[in-house]
């Protein structure tokens, strides 16, 4: 039995429950046990299936008393997660904006420098040297671009396939472990 | 086998919803430790043997108000927390109970296991 308490112990040391109370369930679970034991009775019998997974049923037990002071490292991950996902979403949403904005203005006005330049040189077929430089400029400018709004593009969209990826098996994992809060039993029941 | 797994989980989950029910009950008899508890349900017929702990549902009963807790000896043991309704566990008990009954009796009648009829 004392390896049960044992484990139930450490599982409360890590999750930061105050000392005073580890020690007080501990001496409740033991001489729970202890009596079952002399009646002849499973300690399966007395915590259920939290036998099995002391961890989990130490965890649920000091949950349900709301004597958690330092939430297990999981569960302020899986609080602050949500904001993570969503700030780096609506960043790579930008990113991909841009990308897109990029690649699309450029070839506008790209196609706008052209018209220019073709009607500059049919209306006035001397100054087209100061033409054609004005148009090469522009389009150098570009091509420079279009690579830029094609790696931004790539890079959002790839940004958010990422983080479609991680937030799907968090969604089905989120569920897992811990207390039943509609009765605050354990949900590995 | 699967059909075996299937109804032990609708056991748990039926269990799940009317345990807290049953542990203000039984402590509705007396102080009661959290062994004593288990001893009380097993003299009604219910077991939790493959279900979850009470403990849990001790601790959250506790915080809700619903029971109130003191240490005392126990016969020839160590001192033990003994739990005993709260005159808020009492009203939660009541309610509880009402809708436990008018639930199984709409659950009976659907199932055709009610004696009497529901009119349309």
């Amino acid at each position: 039995m004392s390896t049960f308490v044992d484990a139930c112990r450490k599982e409360w040391g890590r999750i930061g429950v105050p000392e005073a109370v580890a020690n007080e369930m501990a001496a409740d679970l033991e001489a729970d046990l202890t009596e079952a034991e002399a009646d002849g009775v499973a300690p399966e019998e007395v915590v259920g299936n939290g036998f099995f997974d002391p961890a989990a049923f130490a965890a649920s037990w000091a949950s349900a008393r709301g004597v958690v002071e330092n939430r297990p490292h999981t569960g302020t991950h899986d609080r602050r997660r949500p904001w993570v996902m969503a700030a780096s979403t609506a960043v790579c949403a930008v990113v991909v904006l841009l990308g897109s904005a990029l690649l699309v203005g450029v070839r506008h006005s790209s196609m706008s420098v052209d018209s220019v330049a073709i009607k500059r040189q049919l209306m006035l077929p001397a100054p087209g040297m100061f033409v054609v430089p004005h148009r090469l400029f522009l389009t150098q400018q570009s091509g420079a671009l279009t690579p830029i709004g094609l790696v931004l593009l790539v890079a959002g969209l790839v940004g958010l396939g990422f983080i479609l990826w991680l937030w799907k098996p968090w969604s089905a994992r989120r569920n897992r472990g811990g207390s039943d809060r509609d009765i605050g039993m354990p949900s590995y029941l | 086998m699967r059909h075996m797994v299937e109804s032990g989980g609708r056991r748990t989950q039926l269990l799940r919803g009317v345990l807290d029910l049953c542990l203000l009950t039984v402590m509705g008899e007396g102080p009661a430790y959290g062994y004593e508890m288990t001893r009380r349900l097993g003299a009604r017929g219910l077991s939790i043997v493959g279900e979850g702990s009470i403990y849990p549902l001790l601790g959250r009963l506790e915080r809700d108000g619903l029971v109130d807790t003191h240490r005392a000896a126990s016969n020839g043991g160590p001192p033990r927390k003994y739990y005993r309704l709260s005159s808020q566990g009492e009203k939660a008990l009541s309610v509880g109970i009402d809708e436990w009954t008018s639930t199984r009796d709409a659950v009976d009648a659907a199932l055709g296991l009610s004696s009497t009829e529901v009119s349309a």
